[in-house]
């Protein structure tokens, strides 16, 4: 498959992506938003559907992961323009109890193009964790943070 | 303020690794001695405390911090002590977020073949998909750059 209209993209604190789907709004919508179509391609065995508020839980349906049960919060579920959970991202150490992290958020926006849907996801909040809430603040204060996250990517560069 | 030291590195840790390194960065002060000490070094106390609004007992208390994060290495010259930046877990959590990064990319290249070949994928098919590519590409194993393509 090309991976045409695709903008990968990401920054210290936020990674997005846009896809084009060539379907209508109401299609990526069910695929988002339908319990087992999302775990059809998200590759996670759900059996109830999302609500807001709600955990949404199932098995890890990838083959040597099904014994990690993955979990997401759902956040917001606005019909065929936005969809939202929170979840600990990468959690796949069965060891780990991530429970104790601050979670990412996860988002889902839908636009109608003029050949289907442009369906952009955004996954921010990495470094948003409860002993760092001066940080936090820090972050959302422009460039700070991307600046010396570029410094330290051309120092490593520099010291490979 | 309490930052967590990473634990050894295992399979999987990627997210504890990247939150303790966010949490030593996550610091207005912290990061620019960060980009102080990426400028050449090692320096030492009193050279970090030059120029700076802040007392030698603060700067100290950052390094500590980044210290415990391995972001800053501390080596000793005779009766001083200097410290110099160690870009390892910069490099873990940018390993880190392109790992999640990549996921993302193959998990919307899933949900398009899903929607637009109308079936889509079924379970028993991306899990045999999955099988046949898992060892070079499975994104919870994976550690370099897949090829774009969708698995």
């Amino acid at each position: 498959m090309p991976a045409a209209n695709r903008t990968p993209e990401r920054t210290a604190d936020r990674i997005e992506k846009s896809i084009e789907i060539k379907a209508p709004i109401s299609r990526v919508w069910r695929a988002l938003t339908h319990h087992d179509e999302f775990g059809a391609w998200f590759r996670v065995a759900l059996d109830a559907p999302f609500k807001v508020g709600e955990v949404a839980a199932g098995k890890i349906t990838w083959p040597g992961y099904e014994h990690i049960v993955w979990r997401a919060t759902i956040q917001s579920i606005d019909p065929e323009q936005y969809f939202a959970f929170t979840w600990h991202p990468y959690a796949v150490d069965p060891h780990t109890d991530y429970s104790k992290e601050t979670p990412t958020l996860v988002e889902f926006h839908l636009e109608k193009t003029a050949t289907g849907t442009l369906l952009k996801v955004t996954e921010s909040g990495f470094s948003d964790i409860p002993d760092q809430r001066r940080g936090e603040a820090f972050l959302r204060n422009s460039e700070g943070w991307q600046q010396q996250m570029k410094n330290i990517e051309e120092y490593v560069a520099q010291h490979p | 303020m309490a930052v967590r030291v990473p634990p050894a590195a295992h399979p999987g840790s990627g997210a504890e690794h990247a939150a303790a390194t966010f949490a030593a960065l996550g610091d207005r002060t912290r990061l620019s001695l960060v980009s102080r000490l990426g400028r050449g070094g090692p320096w030492s106390i009193s050279q970090l405390t030059h120029g700076s609004h802040l007392t030698r007992q603060a700067i100290t208390k950052h390094l500590r911090v980044l210290e415990r994060a391995r972001i800053v290495r501390c080596v000793r010259s005779g009766r001083h002590r200097l410290f110099a930046l160690d870009p390892q877990p910069v490099l873990e959590i940018r390993d880190y977020l392109d790992r999640v990064s990549d996921q993302w990319d193959q998990a919307l290249s899933r949900l398009r073949a899903f929607v637009e070949d109308g079936t889509g994928i079924t379970a028993p098919a991306a899990a045999h998909r999955a099988r046949t590519a898992r060892a070079a590409t499975h994104p919870l194993t994976r550690k370099t750059p897949n090829s774009p393509a969708a698995i």
